[in-house]
């Protein structure tokens, strides 16, 4: 239990110190590489199919997210 | 003797870098707003990579040719870091105005824009009246009616 | 949200397009979609069967194991946007799995004779060798669906639908997901929320847990023929743009699952002090699961590659903690072409009702279940996926990769015969996939 606390506050430390930053990033109009489909952060198809083989293969699952980065227009 | 030489070599090379500088792509922008005074400038921010880009292209074209006899102008910037995929993308979709090159992003700097695509309207009168940050293909009919409510003022 | 590019019509497409019109005997579409298109789009072109607008994305998969299971799984993803940034993901997946599955019983020094999971017929595993039931045959339909747009300047709002069924499982599901972008769209922090209601009506009905798995023909005790399990799960995501080269993802993920876990055709081996094997039970597991994961991945951008690289910590109340490490690097090579190394390195520990077997001398737990998906296990996987830009625009791409598991012994002492025996068998795996995109 107390571990699972420590590793809540660790992360939220973590996370909170990275959206803290407000100097990280960069300017509209560096998105470039970021706009790129090979910079997305999971890929339409494979992400599903290797979730599916390791989902019922192993005891965990998921986990993973969608939102964020690209080309950060309009 | 060494600091002697060190200003030396800096005020030579500041006088050389302002000879380089003298066609900036903010020159050029300068430039092309002094010739187009009296007249309704649209300067619009592009990339390659700017999916909402890719769609304002044709309907700027479609300003360009209702409007330019009435007076409307437009420009636009290119801030791609390689000038090369900017000339792939205008393969694939033509325009009927002029773009300045800022792979270095200074005018986009100089304008701090808000996000891609961006778009400044100037005046008749030479001062910016309206600011786009991005690119609506629903609005596009209000951005009409901007641009002919301008064109009606002196 | 990356850059979808246009496509111009391609003839797959404009044949699809077709075939499906001549189908619905719609000659208006019909006619646009065989047209190049223009810059401007007439009304007929924004119709949902233009497929010129629709991205594709096409995969087949192929899965196998040696001596076990074998899968093949096709799946074609379609992405539309229809007003400025409101798009439409629509996703069919068919998969079909043949092959031999552990059903839990452990080995034996002598041949064992097993029922079939329906009651009808049985099968017998040699000497020494794992039981494998090879009456596993399913094909499963998945069908997904999902709208996402902006809601206000930095809001974007995701919901969706999952429904899948099989010959003996229907799982229904929805989803929903808020992206709020800050910090100049540097930041994106979203929360989601899923919640799936699954139906199991297993052939020989559901076996009352813990009771005795009968010979072939005799009716197993029952609890009925059918039951539901549902899942909850949150979300929470903070994506942050570091530089113009790198990215970086924190999740935080919480979810419930409730109703029932059982795997109505494992069972559990209980065995005398000589290692043999005196009875064979139902498994029994609780009827609720919590998990927790955190998740971290970073991409960055070199010259000319890229490199992907992610952890997850999962944790729950059946005790069973899991690390994944993956990484994946993306060389970009002349023409168009690219490869992509990838390997991933997973490790879990037992659930606390895990037993490769039960001893006959101890009273029988409430929960138990020798099924070695929730035993301690090491698992990696190496592989490869080349990719190439075609002269007509589409991408082609295939993958390679191998999976080792290695189930492994969390402590059980293995009596009598059974310390002569490998109870904890490698399992290894190819999967061969090819992906085009149009």
């Amino acid at each position: 239990m107390m571990k699972t606390v420590r590793r809540i506050i660790t992360l939220t430390l973590v996370v909170a110190s990275v959206g803290g930053c407000a100097n990280l990033g960069v300017k509209p109009w560096e998105r470039d590489l970021l706009a790129k489909e090979s910079m997305a952060l999971s890929h339409a198809v494979d992400s599903a199919l290797d979730d599916h083989i390791y989902f019922s293969k192993e005891a965990s699952s998921g986990g993973k997210s969608f939102g964020g980065g690209g080309c950060g227009c309009n | 003797m060494l600091k002697k030489y060190y200003v030396i070599c800096l005020v030579a090379l500041s006088l050389l870098s302002r000879n380089v500088n003298a066609n900036t792509p903010n020159d050029k922008l300068e430039a092309l707003l002094a010739q187009h005074k009296g007249r309704v400038i649209y300067l619009d921010f592009w990339a390659s990579w700017c999916g909402p880009c890719r769609k304002s292209m044709p309907w700027m074209n479609e300003m360009v040719t209702k409007y330019k006899d009435n007076g409307l102008v437009v420009l636009s910037v290119n801030v791609d870091t390689q000038s090369s995929l900017a000339a792939d993308f205008l393969i694939d979709n033509p325009i009927k105005f002029p773009v300045i090159y800022d792979s270095a992003a200074s005018i986009a700097e100089k304008f701090q824009l808000k996000a891609m695509p961006s778009s400044y309207v100037f005046g008749r009168d030479g001062t910016l009246k309206i600011t786009h940050v991005g690119f609506l293909s629903q609005q596009t009919s209000r951005y009409e009616a901007q641009l002919v409510a301008l064109l009606g003022q002196k | 949200m990356q850059l979808i590019s246009p496509k111009k019509p391609k003839s797959i497409k404009a044949a699809l397009g077709l075939a499906t019109l001549a189908l619905l005997g719609t000659d208006a579409v019909a006619k646009s979609v065989t047209q190049q298109p223009s810059t401007q789009k007439s009304p007929a072109q924004k119709k949902l069967l233009d497929l010129s607008a629709w991205k594709l994305d096409a995969a087949v998969l192929f899965y196998s194991e040696a001596d076990r299971v074998s899968a093949v799984e096709a799946v074609i993803n379609g992405k539309r946007e229809f007003a400025d940034d409101h798009f439409l993901n629509l996703k069919l997946t068919v998969d079909t799995l043949t092959g031999a599955s552990a059903n839990g019983a452990v080995a034996q020094p002598n041949v064992q004779t097993f029922t079939r999971p329906s009651g009808k017929g049985s099968f017998e595993t040699p000497i020494g060798e794992t039981p494998l039931d090879d009456t596993f045959q399913d094909t499963r339909v998945q069908l997904n669906g999902q709208w996402t747009q902006p809601i206000s300047d930095n809001m974007t709002l995701s919901s969706g639908g999952h429904l899948s069924k099989e010959y003996d499982y229907l799982s229904l599901g929805i989803n929903s997901n808020l992206a709020y972008d800050f910090n100049q769209k540097n930041t994106t922090a979203s929360v989601g929320f899923s919640y799936f209601n699954d139906t199991f009506t297993p052939e020989g009905d559901i076996p009352t847990p813990l009771t005795r798995i009968p010979a072939a023909g005799i009716d197993k005790q029952s609890l009925g023929t059918s039951d539901t399990k549902s899942t909850v799960d949150v979300l929470f995501g903070l994506t942050q743009i570091i530089n113009r080269r790198m990215i970086t993802q924190f999740n935080y993920s919480y979810s419930v699952i409730d109703g029932y876990l059982n795997d109505p055709f494992k069972g559990v081996s209980i065995v005398n002090s000589l290692g043999l094997t005196r009875d064979f039970i139902y498994e029994s597991r609780p009827d609720k699961r919590t998990k927790q994961s955190i998740f971290a991945q970073t991409k960055y951008h070199f010259d000319g590659s890229i490199i992907d690289l992610s952890y997850r910590y999962m944790w729950d109340d059946w005790k069973i903690k899991s690390h994944t490490v993956d990484s994946k690097w993306r060389i970009e090579l002349n023409d168009g072409y690219y490869i992509e190394p990838h390997a991933r390195y997973y490790t879990q520990t037992a659930s606390d009702f895990y037993r490769p077997f039960l001893n006959q001398s101890n009273d029988v737990p409430a929960f138990v279940s020798a099924d070695y998906r929730i035993g301690e296990m090491d698992t990696y996987t190496v592989g490869a996926k080349v990719g190439m830009k075609l002269s007509n625009g589409n991408e082609l791409a295939f993958r390679l990769e191998y999976y080792h598991q290695t189930p492994k012994n969390s402590g059980f002492e293995q009596v009598g015969a059974l310390a002569d025996l490998q109870l904890y068998a490698p399992i290894k795996a190819f999967v061969f996939q090819v992906n085009y995109s149009f």
